[in-house]
């Protein structure tokens, strides 16, 4: 039998259980009521989809996704190498030669192997999945070492262009007198049999290294590396050839005060606007007193960076000198992505 | 028998509400949300603190509008959002360790002097939370959120027999706890006056 207190817990209906009743007058302050409103947009409707539509767009939205983990694995394996595989290399005219083997049409390149071309032979080699080597005629190439990311081969002499579609840092080239690295880019590098070389760039950035110094050149632009003296100042391939013999100069005297002195009065003389990248770049080549004139002339054609000051240049404050080479627009290395047109090419 | 007529007339209308508010009336999900955020409330509360439980609400009506072309039976709504509530209390209480057991959270509000009515209402609270899951939640339904034991049965989709033994057990062990604590307060105070 049911007590009459009993129905007031379960329908509220009976004689009042005073204690229940105490309960639920203190609990009320936790009571929803009335209920939060609900506030949403509109629910995606099932009923105004139409399914072949759906069908339509659910193929669509797999097929994006098949392609995008097809090119993320695509792209996966082309960065990471087997270290120590062979690199593919195409004869393109002649007959180049591997080690003592002459390559009539395909051959495989190893880790200590040269690459010689004669004048009448040309080669492609290929970097891992990276990029290509041209080994232009009358060249000499070692390949030095070959890494899950990193690559290394030496020209000795002769021309090769390359193409990379790599991160920055992806191959490196010895040369006589300097270690070249492409920061994702196109380029061209002739070196001498006397170790001059010289660098042009078509696309993105390169970095000619020697312990002592660093130059980065970018696109459009060339730098010589002589022995010795490692990498010079850069400048843009269609300058004049008195701006290039006064950059020469001014490369080629390191120690001559006097023939720098009418280097750079040169240089200052027949620069134009898109030589502030050779002008910042002699401004961290010469002592304190001889930089306010570079950069007076620098500051002509491109402003100092706000937030900078004219002494903070001067002193060649490493923020100072990053700001003003990125007031060049000169791009970044990583624009290499952006090239991905170049892989279809490989 | 009034609140069987009603129980008939609210399933056949909740099941016309789920159908529309799958093909996305957002009229029709505003009005389960009326019928049902009382219930997903208390389920709510019998688990998790009260600052936290409006947040949540949203949240377990969010989920259930996102996954409710889910729901295979129309006229289970009731039942399906409650362990989505359940769900997300649990998801909720191993995120943030918020629950304390009952003498902690009770001796807590105590020595915080929390004045009077408002203290007594987290102590009986917190000793709601403190019970076995069946009773806490059907108790929280039907002394925090003023639910008749039918209405409890009708939106959680439990059956009135269940709610019923959960009620009377539930009532008698809330009524057993209480008075176990009300003695262990009065005794902490009397040590405190007497230092």
């Amino acid at each position: 039998m049911t007590e009459p207190t009993q129905n007031y817990l379960w329908d509220k209906s009976g004689t009042t259980d005073q204690e229940i009743e105490r309960l639920e007058s203190l609990l009320a302050q936790f009571r929803s009521d009335p209920p939060p409103t609900w506030i949403h947009e509109p629910l995606p409707g099932r009923a105004e989809r139409r399914p072949v539509k759906r069908l339509w767009l659910s193929a669509v939205f797999a097929l994006a996704a098949l392609v995008l983990v097809s090119v993320a694995l695509s792209i996966h394996a082309r960065f990471e190498w087997r270290p120590g595989d062979p690199w593919k290399v195409v004869a393109l005219n002649g007959t180049p030669q591997i080690g003592s083997s002459l390559v009539k049409n395909r051959g495989q390149f190893s880790v200590g192997q040269i690459l010689v071309t004669d004048a009448a032979s040309r080669a492609r080699i290929r970097v891992a999945d990276l990029g290509v080597v041209d080994v232009e005629p009358g060249s000499r190439v070692r390949l030095i070492a070959t890494h899950a990311k990193r690559h290394q081969i030496a020209l000795d002499y002769g021309a090769i262009s390359v193409r990379m579609w790599a991160p920055p840092f992806s191959l490196a080239v010895d040369t006589p007198s300097a270690s070249l690295f492409d920061l994702g880019c196109a380029f061209t590098l002739h070196v001498e049999s006397g170790g001059y070389g010289t660098v042009q760039v078509t696309s993105g950035w390169v970095e000619f290294e020697t312990p002592l110094r660093s130059v980065i050149i970018p696109a459009g632009a060339e730098a010589v590396t002589r022995p010795e003296l490692g990498p010079g100042t850069p400048y843009f391939s269609d300058d004049t050839p008195t701006f290039k013999t006064a950059v020469s100069a001014f490369d080629s005297h390191p120690e001559d005060d006097g023939a720098r002195a009418a280097a750079v009065a040169s240089i200052l003389a027949n620069a134009h606007s898109h030589d502030a990248l050779t002008l910042l770049s002699l401004l961290n080549q010469l002592p304190l007193p001889r930089r306010a004139m570079v950069l007076d002339r620098l500051a002509a054609f491109v402003p100092i960076p706000d937030g900078y000051s004219r002494e903070d240049v001067l002193n060649l404050h490493t923020d100072a000198m990053d700001a003003y080479w990125t007031a060049l627009h000169l791009g970044t290395p990583k624009s290499w992505f952006m090239n991905w047109k170049d892989v279809l090419s490989y | 028998m009034r609140h069987s007529a009603n129980t008939i007339s609210e399933l056949s209308g909740d099941r016309d509400l789920v159908r529309a508010a799958r093909a996305g009336d957002r009229v029709a999900y505003g009005e389960l949300y009326q019928r049902y955020a009382p219930m997903v409330h208390g389920v709510l509360l019998a688990r998790v603190t009260p600052d936290h439980v409006d947040d949540l609400l949203q949240e377990v009506f969010l989920k259930a509008m996102t996954q409710i072309t889910h729901l295979r039976e129309d006229d289970h709504f009731g039942g399906w959002i409650a362990a989505i509530a359940r769900n997300r209390a649990a998801d909720h209480y191993r995120l943030t360790r918020e629950r304390q057991s009952t003498e902690d959270f009770a001796t807590s509000i105590a020595t915080r002097g929390t004045p009077g009515s408002q203290a007594e209402a987290r102590i009986a609270l917190a000793a709601i939370q403190a019970l076995p899951d069946a009773y806490r939640e059907t108790l929280a339904l039907r002394l925090v959120e003023g639910m008749t034991g039918p209405e409890i049965a009708n939106r959680t989709g439990l059956t009135p027999e269940s709610v019923r033994v959960n009620l009377h057990r539930g009532m008698k062990l809330l009524r057993e706890r209480l008075g176990e604590n009300q003695t262990r307060l009065v005794g902490g105070k009397a040590d405190v006056n007497h230092d």
